[in-house]
């Protein structure tokens, strides 16, 4: 499944106003559970694991991936991504602070790797990022994240 | 440098590895893939979590600099990545690791 197939309107917001990072993954969480792709605990599991793991999850300058295992409450693969109105610490001293926020859902270890190949094709590429920030609705975000071709 | 710690076939041994093997890794799995196959370096790399990584078999892990220290005793050379998305910087960091001028 790829990033266009994964990603629509109800799975994206622009300018989400929180608080701090918990905040920030409880937002992001709530469109994937919104959408039925997981159940409510999947936004405890995402928290949990980056407690328990550290913030190895803002892989790049600015931009956080939560996820947790499957067995954390997925349904199916999914993934939401929002952008924050102000960046928010989420302990990565390299990488903070963070205002671009992708959470996916996986199934097992195959199902999502087109996706996240789009992501990194995407992300990868410093105009999309800057873009990406400065997007004020979804519909700009969705033309930037959806500009990978099918494959 | 590493040296007469290869593989079967001289094929590199990779491992990338992130909290669950299932996200971050599998990211830096396929950026590392790219960049080994631009730089002409046979290599078989694998994401994994973090219970793997301490097995044998392996010339290189890639992690985050978070996850490093948890590796504990390697025999594993270690590359640790900043960014993710950034296929710069994991070609400086794996080459110079390879003792291979970039």
């Amino acid at each position: 499944m790829n990033l266009k197939e994964l990603l629509n309107h109800d799975l994206v917001e622009t300018k989400v106003d929180v608080e701090d990072w918990e905040d920030a993954v409880r937002a992001v969480g709530k469109l994937m559970v919104r959408s039925g792709a997981v159940e409510k605990r999947y936004i405890d599991g995402m928290i949990r694991t980056a407690k328990e793991l550290g913030p190895y999850i803002v892989v790049a300058p600015g931009i956080a991936l939560p996820h947790s295992r499957p067995e954390d409450g997925v349904k199916r693969t999914c993934m939401a991504f929002i952008t924050l109105k102000k960046p928010v610490e989420f302990g990565n001293e390299i990488n903070d602070p963070v205002d671009l926020v992708v959470a996916f859902g996986a199934v097992d270890k195959k199902q999502h790797i087109e996706a996240l190949r789009d992501l990194a094709t995407i992300l990868g590429d410093k105009k999309n990022v800057q873009s990406l920030r400065e997007a004020k609705n979804t519909e700009e975000l969705l033309k930037i994240m959806w500009s990978q071709e099918a494959k | 440098m590493i040296k007469g710690r290869k593989g079967v076939n001289n094929i590199l041994r990779v491992l990338a590895v992130c909290g669950m093997g299932l996200g971050s890794a599998l990211l830096l799995k396929m950026n590392i893939e790219e960049v080994l196959k631009d730089a002409g370096i046979e290599a078989k790399v694998e994401a994994a979590d973090i219970s793997i990584a301490r097995g044998p078999n392996v010339d290189l892990i890639i992690t985050s600099p978070g996850l490093a220290p948890r590796l504990g005793d390697v025999s594993a050379k270690i590359v640790t990545i900043h960014s993710f998305f950034d296929k710069n910087e994991m070609r400086e960091k794996v080459l110079a690791a390879l003792g291979i001028k970039d």
